[in-house]
């Protein structure tokens, strides 16, 4: 940061011409090396007026790629023409996949009689419960969960939808969740749990937790570690490995924000449908393959709906409770 | 080396100038609280200057002193600091012609009290940074638009981008940069496009 305004006498316009330069090298190589690291820095150094330019131009480039990034449907992604849960955990599974375990055997039931406290939120609410013991859950959209008052251990029933748990670990009273006819036991940690019609998500933020075995099979729990995401069926679990950033992705929620990357459009539209009651249907297949990546507040249908027409080109039809989007 | 002991301080009356905070902390101030006032900035200077091919220079003049100052003391109203910082730096051009419209300092006023509101989420997508996007890649000339879309929304890499449109990778690049400088304007500045090289 040396030089002023008074001394820079280049023009702006070939200043802020060369940072774009620099950043198209910089972001767009495929092959930056330390000695252009050197150079940039050298450049970067000349003058105030260099540094800021490039980080409008840096900015400008992120920008660009967040606000609409959108890839016409490749071939890998047309020839994608399964069904129900295998296309499911190809799509979520993706690279990074370490294992997929078939497990077999018998879950005992614990919840024996006890007494429950229902709680649920409406389609695009979201709320937060706090327990006396300092942990916090936070339920999404269209969510119903019961509480268990019971004095042996903390169990909790996610009968629909989604939380988030924040538990704070007691080995004499062990936090259990239960859904979608499996228990995950805390260890204290902090932990994601998602129904779905045909399956469950576990995803794992911090510490460690304890997944059972699908109900009538005899084996021993699943050991999650943070950064692990468990996708449970009722016959098989599979797990893989997220990054923090994904993983924070995943709980845009907690802030009413919904984050895509690579999504096709008929699961984003799926997933603004489980937030609002104005549905979004995607007719056309082509239309549903395309994949989109930014941010959107949840509740706001309208934009991602612009997104679809002016971005995608796509054909939007607003009809009463429903707006139809295709090719 | 920077060694200021009590009496040193009182002696001098002002604390030692050097630098305080990092370059990373400005930079994440400008990104944050400077860069999004680049329109309003811009605006400014269309009024109150004559010189429409100055303005681009005001802009950045503005921007080089207030990082300037920041790399001292991050201040604490980025809005009012920016435009009075503008005010500052017409001034100064003014005198040299040997005039100063009253309204300069009036205009100021408005624009320095302003509020801006943050959405709740200043990362999400608003139908007005879509417009904002479609309308630069529509500013942008055909052959520059698709070398953007084709790098940006489809991932290709320069090499397969270049053998794709037929033309050498450095043409790719300054393509690129081409469509970046004019996105970076639509974005952070006016609208209207107006200097654009494309």
């Amino acid at each position: 940061m040396t030089g002023n305004a008074a001394t820079s006498r280049n023009s702006a316009y070939d200043v802020q011409m060369a940072a774009s330069r620099w950043v198209i090298e910089r972001r767009a190589s495929e092959d930056w090396s330390a000695e252009d690291q050197g150079r940039l820095d050298a450049w970067l150094n000349e003058s105030t007026a260099h540094m800021v330019a490039y980080w409008r131009a840096d900015q400008a480039w992120d920008r660009t790629f967040r606000a609409a990034a959108l890839r016409r449907p490749s071939a890998s992604l047309t020839r994608r023409d399964r069904t129900g849960m295998f296309k499911f955990l190809a799509l979520r599974i993706a690279a990074s996949l370490i294992v997929i375990a078939t497990l077999s055997a018998a879950a005992s039931y614990l919840f024996l009689g006890p007494k429950y406290v229902t709680y649920r939120t409406p389609i695009g609410g979201r709320e937060t419960l706090k327990l006396s013991d300092g942990s916090r859950i936070e339920m999404n959209t269209d969510t119903i969960l019961r509480f268990a008052t019971r004095a042996s251990q903390r169990a909790v029933i996610l009968d629909r939808g989604e939380a988030y748990f924040e538990i704070k670990h007691d080995p004499a009273h062990p936090f259990i969740v239960e859904a979608g006819g499996r228990q995950i036991t805390d260890v204290g940690t902090k932990f994601l749990v998602r129904g779905e019609p045909r399956h469950l998500e576990v995803a794992l933020l911090e510490g460690r937790v304890l997944l059972s075995a699908p109900h009538g099979i005899d084996a021993p729990d699943v050991d999650l570690t943070a950064g692990s995401v468990a996708i449970a069926t009722p016959s098989d679990t599979a797990i893989s490995k997220r990054s923090q950033q994904a993983l924070q992705d995943e709980l845009s929620w907690r802030r009413g924000v919904l984050v895509f990357h690579h999504t096709t459009l008929g699961d984003a539209a799926a997933e603004f449908n489980r937030y609002n009651t104005h549905k979004l249907v995607v007719t056309d297949p082509r239309a549903a393959m395309m994949t989109i990546d930014g941010k959107f507040l949840a509740g706001d249908v309208e934009t991602f709906t612009d997104v679809a027409e002016d971005v995608l080109h796509l054909h939007v039809e607003r009809q009463g409770d429903e707006t139809v989007m295709s090719r | 080396m920077t060694d200021t002991r009590d009496h040193d301080r009182e002696r001098d009356g002002a604390r030692h100038d050097g630098v305080a905070v990092s370059v990373d902390a400005v930079q994440a101030w400008f990104l944050r609280e400077v860069l999004p006032l680049e329109a309003a900035l811009t605006g400014y200077f269309r009024r109150n200057w004559r010189n429409e091919s100055d303005v681009r220079d005001l802009v950045q003049d503005v921007y080089v002193h207030v990082c300037e100052s920041a790399r001292r003391d991050i201040p604490g109203n980025a809005r009012a600091f920016v435009f009075i910082t503008a005010r500052n730096i017409l001034i100064d051009k003014f005198r040299t012609r040997r005039v100063i419209p009253i309204e300069t300092i009036g205009d100021l006023e408005a624009l320095a009290t302003a509020s801006d509101q943050p959405g709740p989420d200043r990362d999400v997508i608003s139908r007005d940074e879509l417009r904002r996007l479609r309308q630069a890649l529509e500013s942008l000339s055909p052959r520059c638009r698709e070398v953007v879309i084709y790098k940006q929304l489809e991932g290709l890499s320069r090499r397969e981008i270049a053998a794709r449109m037929g033309i050498s990778e450095e043409t790719v690049k300054e393509y690129l940069a081409i469509g970046l400088f004019n996105l970076s304007d639509i974005f952070f500045g006016e609208s209207s496009g107006r200097g654009s090289v494309a």
